[in-house]
């Protein structure tokens, strides 16, 4: 049986409303769907907030769910809703993202929560490694929410064109200029931290 | 191939997507021209780059707390339905339009009155002015 396979088996199990496969669903995708959040929105409070309300929206919409398409499309089709709602609550209550931005650091959020590279013993490297996460981070945070997301889906989750383009409502083409584009704001941005070698 | 086709198979190449039979000859040029050479590896460098970004697991308990709230009662905020946007939209154009017709009749109706006020109480008036005034007035101008 593929992975595919189980979620749709699942997913019909929770069509039922038995919340024990709706929690073997959650523990089978809740690490993709937290970390794509936290990478979109840079926060991780808030997106382990964003990714429990993604999940209760798939329980909530597992009536209308139809095993068709692949169920990670599906699933990252509410990731990208969710994420692209939040941005526009963010834009319109610019105050409340300032006060997340200022919300001290508990250890387990952006900057703070970082592990240093087990491979750098030497503080200063680490240093240098964090500097460069930061600068990673904020690169991706800078881009478009569109451009945000396919970067997201294509690099870290390993989604196909085809895939990515179901998830965010666009066309292949679409996700190609997107993710072109993407690329070369990256590099126009971390470029200069790179120079000394990754 | 030359530069400029290199340089726009790059993303290809980055997400494995160059047909077979591109491949040597991209490859080819990559390694024969310093410039292209350059803008490659600075690209792969930052997509490479770009993945090693780490992103926090889900705090333990995260399954559960999802589930305590599926019993959450669903607040959906309240929005106007599409349709009635659109309503409102057409109904704010016609009081718009209805709104600037009436002001439009009203001055030509003042400046009408105006002028016969003007020719009631003027005696140097003469035909011509009247007339005159009028066809500007039935022209929109201003008197």
């Amino acid at each position: 049986m593929t992975a595919n396979d189980a979620d749709a088996a699942l997913m019909l199990r929770v069509k039922e409303g038995d919340r024990d496969a709706f929690r073997e669903l959650v523990e089978r995708h809740q690490r993709s769907v937290v970390q794509t959040i936290y990478r979109a929105v840079g926060d991780a409070w808030e997106a382990e907030d964003l990714a429990q309300r993604v999940f209760v929206q798939v329980y909530r919409s597992a009536r209308r769910y139809r095993p068709t398409a692949k169920f990670t499309t599906w699933l990252f089709t509410i990731v990208h809703n969710t994420v692209l709602n939040e941005h526009r609550r963010r834009r319109r209550h610019a105050a409340e993202s300032l006060e997340a931005l200022q919300r001290p650091a508990t250890g387990n959020e952006g900057g703070g929560w970082q592990p240093a590279d087990p491979h750098t013993a030497d503080p200063a490297q680490a240093a240098a490694h964090r500097e460069l996460q930061d600068q990673i981070g904020e690169a991706i945070q800078a881009l478009p929410v569109q451009q945000r997301m396919a970067v997201i889906l294509c690099r870290f989750e390993g989604h196909s064109y085809e895939e990515i383009a179901a998830s965010l409502h666009c066309t292949v083409p679409a996700v190609k200029s997107l993710l072109h584009r993407a690329r070369v704001t990256l590099k126009e941005r971390l470029q200069p931290f790179l120079s000394g070698g990754v | 191939m030359n530069c400029r086709e290199t340089r726009q198979r790059f993303d290809e190449r980055l997400d494995q997507r160059l047909p077979v039979t591109a491949q040597p000859a991209f490859d080819q040029h990559v390694a024969s021209c310093a410039d292209c050479r350059q803008q490659w590896e600075a690209y792969a460098a930052v997509w490479k780059a770009v993945a090693r970004q780490v992103a926090p697991a889900p705090s333990f308990g995260f399954a559960e707390r999802t589930l305590r709230r599926l019993n959450e009662p669903i607040h959906i905020p309240w929005r106007w339905p599409r349709r009635w946007r659109w309503a409102a939209l057409a109904v704010v154009v016609v009081v718009l339009l209805a709104g600037g017709w009436m002001v439009r009749q009203h001055r030509y109706d003042a400046q009408l009155a105006r002028v016969y006020s003007d020719v009631r109480q003027n005696d140097s008036f003469d035909d011509y002015d009247v007339i005159v005034s009028l066809d500007q007035l039935e022209k929109g101008g201003r008197l």
